[in-house]
């Protein structure tokens, strides 16, 4: 799967180490219409660079800001909770949306996802037909439905 | 008593009938050293009134030479015979000192002393007397002296103070040996008590041991690789529901991409076996998921409090239903006594029941489930009842296994988990599940669990 959108203007960060994950859920999402503004990195660093604008995007200069990112939680060199943590605790970032996408059902990982100020939560069924509703029904919500906070 | 000694903590416990044995064993061996001072002090007097009883015999004996030596003299006018006369005297005089310093701690005796020492003069006195008559007056006049008995006169006042004395004497001894066999029953009392009182309180404190910190000693390293071994599960449980599923999630993800984007290539037979494909992976989905909260339930908290039955089962009826919106089903529950425990995991009870309920009355025309109650001495019984499919009363101990079904996924779907999650979460309560059914007929499946 090959990023075509411009990272400029992106409106959602997918951050999902399996590449068939990730795959899945631009199927989803390009069902409802929003597959051209999604960007796909496959690591927490790679994440955090290009909300930050920082090491590989540090020629990143977003016109608008995020309208929201799908997070897993299970990625390799910085986790999900990790990514979420610092996302949420910078002034400039800490309004972006995040819905955790992840395979994991524990409590501890809800807790902790949402204590560090997750906006959603969504557990990745392995049911196919699920799965691409739930996330259809999420990217229409948070893009089409939901008013993101206003820039500046 | 067990619970009693488990609540004061084994080692106070131990602590204290210790500390109370070394107290026991101060305290006899205190008594007894007490004991054996007051009975040499008994034995000391004793010999001492011994001697006393001796020293005033011996009085008597010297007053009684020197009567000896006079009466010799007397008779023969010899000075010879005067021998025991002086040495009588002398020994009188001596004896008499000593008596005195023995009995100087008594008043009695020496009262005594005091009245015997002018008898004892006016004696020596009556005894010089004789004898000066006799060298100086001669034999007749010595007899006229003797025949006025004056001698004797003195001798016997003077017997009776002594025997005053020895009886006043033999009164101490009689105190003292009185005392010394109190002091004998005493410390036999206090040594051979003291002994087994001692000896039951070290019996206690080794049954103690040996059946609480000898028995935890051993527990101890079997619950620390208990927990260990809960830990591993744990950390396999959650890599399994994470590892396993994605490839799932994929071969489903990406079959339904053939199906969607190749539907005119695959035709009618390709969409089937696609359906095949994706049934398969869904069904192993469910049986990884169901073996996840099955081991999640092993290690979940218990946490108890009161539960009104009544409303929770009414809840989780309605969940239950809501998935199933078209059955009509004939729903019963009588009033249900509160029960004692986790209100999630009785939930999950609830829900497992009447999800089976529900679905093995799926094939029944007119569809009924009962709930009630039944309750006895410290524990209710709760029942759900069906009039479903029932089942063979041969294959009841298969029921509550886990991944165990009677019939097969096309009959009824399901991955047979469910009865397996009832049972373990009632006996993680301290209860018991239990079935009975006919083919055809329907069944009914009891829990019990412990009053409010």
């Amino acid at each position: 799967m090959e990023n075509t959108a411009n990272m400029n203007e992106v409106d959602v960060l997918m951050v999902e180490d399996s590449p068939n994950d990730a795959e899945l859920i631009a199927r989803a999402l390009s069902k409802v219409n929003i597959a051209n503004k999604i960007y796909w990195v496959k690591d927490g660093e790679e994440a955090l660079e290009f909300v930050f604008s920082t090491g590989k995007y540090a020629s990143r200069m977003p016109i608008a800001p995020l309208k929201v990112m799908l997070l897993d939680l299970k990625l390799p060199k910085v986790n999900g909770l990790e990514v979420l943590a610092k996302i949420k605790a910078d002034e400039r970032t800490k309004t972006v949306p995040v819905v955790i996408v992840t395979s994991s059902q524990e409590d501890r990982d809800l807790k902790e996802a949402y204590k560090l100020g997750a906006n959603s939560y969504i557990v990745k069924p392995i049911d196919a037909t699920s799965f691409v509703k739930a996330l259809s029904e999420a990217g229409l919500y948070w893009l089409a439905i939901n008013k993101p906070p206003v820039i500046k | 008593m067990t619970l009693l000694i488990k609540k004061l903590s084994v080692n106070t416990l131990n602590a204290v009938l210790i500390f109370l044995i070394m107290a026991i064993f101060l305290v006899v061996s205190f008594l007894s050293y007490q004991s054996l001072l007051r009975i040499d002090t008994d034995e000391y007097w004793v010999l001492h009134s011994y001697q006393v009883q001796g020293d005033l015999d011996t009085l008597i004996s010297d007053l009684e030479n020197m009567e000896t030596g006079q009466r010799g003299y007397v008779i023969t006018g010899q000075q010879d015979f005067l021998e025991p006369y002086n040495t009588g005297l002398t020994d009188v005089n001596k004896t008499f000192q000593t008596l005195q310093t023995l009995t100087a701690g008594n008043a009695t005796q020496q009262q005594y002393l005091a009245a015997m020492q002018p008898l004892i003069a006016a004696k020596e006195a009556d005894l010089q007397n004789s004898i000066s008559l006799r060298t100086n007056g001669g034999f007749n006049v010595a007899q006229a002296d003797v025949l006025t008995d004056k001698g004797k006169m003195i001798m016997d006042s003077i017997r009776a103070v002594v025997a005053s004395m020895q009886t006043t004497e033999t009164g101490l001894l009689q105190t003292r040996t009185d005392d010394l066999s109190q002091i004998n029953a005493m410390t036999e009392s206090i040594v051979i008590w003291g002994s087994i009182i001692g000896f039951l309180f070290a019996v206690l404190v080794n049954y103690i041991i040996y059946k609480f910190v000898i028995g935890e000693m051993v527990r101890k390293p079997l619950l620390e690789e208990a927990l260990k071994a809960n830990k591993e599960m744990e950390a396999f449980s959650y890599s399994v529901s994470h590892d396993l599923r994605a490839p799932l999630r994929a071969i489903d993800g990406f079959t339904q991409i053939l199906v969607e984007d190749y539907a005119d290539k695959l035709g009618d037979e390709g969409k089937r076996v696609a359906g095949v494909v994706r049934a398969s992976t869904q069904q192993m989905g469910r049986l990884i998921d169901d073996l996840l909260s099955f081991s999640r339930l092993g290690r979940a908290e218990v946490k108890k409090t009161s539960i009104n039955m009544t409303v929770l089962a009414n809840e989780a009826y309605a969940e239950v239903k809501r998935s199933a919106p078209d059955r009509n089903i004939e729903f019963v529950m009588a009033a249900l006594p509160d029960a004692n425990g986790d209100v999630d995991l009785i939930r999950q009870v609830w829900a497992n029941l009447f999800t089976n309920a529900v679905k093995f009355t799926s094939k029944t025309e007119k569809a009924k489930i009962e709930v009630g109650s039944t309750s006895d001495g410290n524990s209710v019984t709760y029942y759900v009842k069906d009039n479903g499919a029932g089942f063979d009363m041969q294959y009841v101990a298969k029921l509550f296994g886990v991944f165990q079904r009677l019939h097969s996924v096309e009959e009824f779907e399901g991955t047979g988990i469910g009865l397996a999650n009832v049972k373990r979460i009632i006996e993680r309560h301290g209860g018991s599940a239990r079935a009975e059914g006919r083919v055809g007929e329907g069944a009914i499946f009891y829990f019990t669990l412990p009053k409010a």
